[in-house]
């Protein structure tokens, strides 16, 4: 008489535009920490792209690329490592506060991948955002110091595509930093037992 | 198929650890709820209510025993499977509502039916339609912070029921409520066991769920102490 689950669409689901706006709407609860975390994307990210504009300008200017450039690459490095390390700090402190709701989210059926995926996202829009603001940002004071320092010929020089190369780059860095930074609370939050997240009390 | 019980558990036992102490909050437990019943699990705090509570609701599994839900042993089942379990077959209602205070009413309630697979216009409907069942009609875009508490387990209630689950679970639904609205909440749960034939399980301290339950389960130290049906209470009053 007892019987066993077959495995026919037993399943749940969460689909992608329920998930956009669910982390929409966080965000927007959570707007000071969501702009705070987008700041922190925006100025490592600009520092980034400031530092290779730069090299580019320098490039023109003196012709020495090589030397130039691995100085950069150290600064950027640095720049990146305290803006991963605020990033997941930002997303800890995001998950944490939310581990009673992810608990009821389990409870209503969310499987583990649904919280992934809707922190993720909120660090792909997160990402985007600081990371188009950063890199326009950092191109801009780039230009602007040198244009005013060496003048606006020089700038000039420096080849379209390799400006662009330079906000590209940066954007993508943002998204990827903030991806990376959000993962493992991620990951860690959705493991959480739906009892022990119930449990949890800030 | 239909099977007497809805919910079977056989020598349900568990043990937490904390800190250096082993603590049984569970020991041995049987109990058999039948389908369309209304049962209220009493005892003081610490006497396991929550802990069982929880094994029947697959928010957490037993060391020992089986526990059976709509002739599944769930006990045995995987993440996905529990999940579905928990979406489709029960119902929660928690004792400090835990709505997701981000969403609006409606689409709290809509959310277990959009994990269920239906879409966002059909679960929009159903929350209204039980929105509206509930008293919250004029409630539907107030988020959870802008409700009252009656109102906010209002909206528990109605997101327990849109994916017509075969059991409402209920942890200490009116522990966080003055007596007036409490008494409302407990006549909409009796209502819509009654209305809808769910199987309706509390756990509580609160006697005036005793008048309306089919059954009370005394639970003291992990074990039930004793059982009483809705005639015994009936019984003991003219008695007195």
């Amino acid at each position: 008489m007892k019987q066993t689950l077959t495995n026919q669409a037993k399943t749940t689901t969460f689909p992608i535009t329920q998930v956009l706006r669910f982390s929409l709407e966080d965000m927007k609860a959570k707007g000071t920490r969501s702009r705070i975390t987008a700041l922190s994307i925006m100025l490592s990210v600009a520092f980034m792209v400031f530092l290779s504009t730069m090299a580019s300008i320098l490039a023109v200017m003196v012709g020495q690329t090589a030397t130039v450039q691995t100085h950069y690459y150290l600064m950027e490095i640095i720049a990146l490592m305290v803006c991963f390390v605020g990033v997941t700090n930002t997303m800890l402190m995001s998950v944490t506060e939310r581990f009673k709701e992810i608990g009821v989210m389990k409870c209503l059926g969310a499987r583990d991948k649904h919280v992934v995926i809707v922190f993720l996202f909120e660090a792909l829009i997160l990402g985007i955002l600081g990371g188009i603001g950063g890199a326009l940002a950092g191109l801009g004071i780039g230009m602007i110091t040198f244009g005013l320092q060496v003048g606006w010929e020089l700038i000039t020089l420096v080849p379209l595509h390799e400006y662009a190369r330079h906000v590209v780059t940066g954007l993508v860095t943002a998204v990827l930093l903030s991806e990376a930074g959000s993962l493992y609370p991620a990951y860690y939050v959705a493991r959480l037992k739906p009892m022990d997240a119930l449990r949890h009390e800030l | 198929m239909s099977y007497e019980y809805l919910v079977e558990a056989e020598d349900v036992t568990k043990e937490y650890v904390l800190g250096s102490m082993r603590i049984r909050a569970l020991e041995g437990v049987d109990l058999e709820i039948r389908r369309g019943e209304y049962v209220s699990i009493m005892g003081p705090s610490g006497s396991g209510k929550t802990t069982l509570f929880n094994m029947i609701g697959a928010i957490d599994k037993p060391m020992r025993g089986k526990i059976y839900v709509d002739g599944v042993d769930i006990t045995k089942l995987d993440a996905f499977e529990l999940a579905w379990l928990r979406c489709r077959k029960i119902g929660y209602i928690f004792q400090t509502f835990s709505l997701i205070p981000v969403l609006t009413a409606a689409e709290n309630v809509a959310l277990p039916a959009i994990f269920a697979g239906h879409s966002q216009r059909e679960a929009t409907m159903k929350a209204i339609e039980l929105l509206t069942l509930v008293g919250l009609r004029d409630r539907l875009n107030h988020k959870p912070p802008d409700l009252s508490g009656g109102q906010q387990q209002r909206v528990a209630i109605a997101r327990a029921l849109i994916n017509d689950p075969q059991i409402v679970l209920a942890d200490e639904p009116t522990g966080n409520l003055d007596l007036r609205t409490g008494r409302a909440i407990i006549s909409v749960l009796r209502t819509i066991n009654e209305e809808r034939s769910v199987t309706v399980v509390t756990a509580t301290h609160d006697l005036k769920m005793m008048g309306v339950s089919d059954r009370i389960v005394y639970l003291r130290d992990g074990r039930i102490e004793r059982q009483e049906t809705v005639a015994d209470i009936e019984l003991r009053r003219t008695a007195d």
